[in-house]
């Protein structure tokens, strides 16, 4: 039981780490896409859209690699979480505005429509809670 | 405490990736569009298909215009409307333009079609469309 215990961690941990990897390198190559793909969906004014073209990538990429730690899991594991509530606020709040745009999840050449983002980003959540399960005894000890 | 620290470095790191990037990466956003204005240099980057709106007058269209494109003036927009509703493309990205300067009419055109016929990914050029046709 532990075994599986400890493979699911690092299976989990994998593919969250390999998820936001992808998803931040094409959005760090083409910043210029990604700040379109932002000011499409119309919540924040442009000088923000431009800062959160260049450090949500760079989060992204960031807790990618720190998720694969032990000594940065709940820190990770945090942002890895909020980030994605916040993606799916920012979805929600396109859906019921009727706005008709890419998601930008994975740089401009994702053409989702906005229930798979949602499942997908809900799928990455659950992954988020049940890693914390995992780890809930290290993370006790952590604070 | 240790969550503040590590939180700390999470963000340091984050700076420092998202300022190389900002200071290497040539690939800067251009904040002078709004959000459906694009330049020649972007259009590559568009899904397509793409249908191009040359909203200036029909003699200026006449003169010359980019290759493919359907001229819907201001003036005669209802009828020029109805012929490119008729091969009209419905997933396809629009594309209006006019004189570079002061010309208003590839906004005004882009607005119609937006608000009037319920045409979406509608877009307006913002460069000279004669470096598009050239």
């Amino acid at each position: 039981m532990e075994k599986l215990i400890s493979y699911s961690n690092l299976i989990l941990r994998l593919i969250l780490a390999c998820t936001f990897a992808y998803a931040a390198i094409s959005k760090i190559i083409f910043p210029d896409e990604f700040f379109y793909s932002i000011r499409n969906y119309q919540i924040t004014p442009d000088i923000l859209s431009y800062i959160i073209a260049y450090f949500l990538p760079a989060l992204e990429i960031s807790s990618a690699c720190l998720i694969l730690m032990n000594k940065f899991f709940k820190v990770s594991i945090f942002c890895i979480t909020s980030m994605l509530i916040i993606f799916i606020i920012a979805i929600l709040s396109a859906w019921t505005r009727g706005l008709d745009i890419n998601c930008g999840c994975f740089g401009s050449g994702s053409s989702e429509g906005y229930e798979m983002v949602i499942l997908r980003d809900l799928i990455l959540i659950v992954f988020c809670v049940i890693l914390i399960l995992i780890n809930k005894k290290k993370l006790s000890k952590y604070t | 405490m240790k969550f503040i620290k590590d939180l700390l470095f999470l963000t340091f790191l984050t700076g420092i990736i998202g300022m190389s990037n900002y200071i290497i990466n040539p690939n800067r956003p251009n904040m002078g569009l709004a959000h459906d204005e694009i330049t020649i240099e972007m259009l590559p980057k568009l899904p397509k298909p793409v249908m191009v709106v040359d909203a200036r007058s029909s003699e200026e269209f006449e003169s010359g215009h980019i290759k493919n494109a359907y001229n819907i003036s201001e003036s005669r927009f209802e009828t020029q409307l109805s012929e490119f509703l008729d091969v009209w493309i419905p997933d396809s990205i629009i594309v209006v333009y006019c004189n570079p300067g002061s010309c208003n009419s590839s906004r005004n055109i882009a607005n119609r079609l937006q608000n009037e016929c319920g045409i979406r990914n509608v877009y307006v050029l913002k460069d000279d469309w004669k470096k598009w046709k050239n």
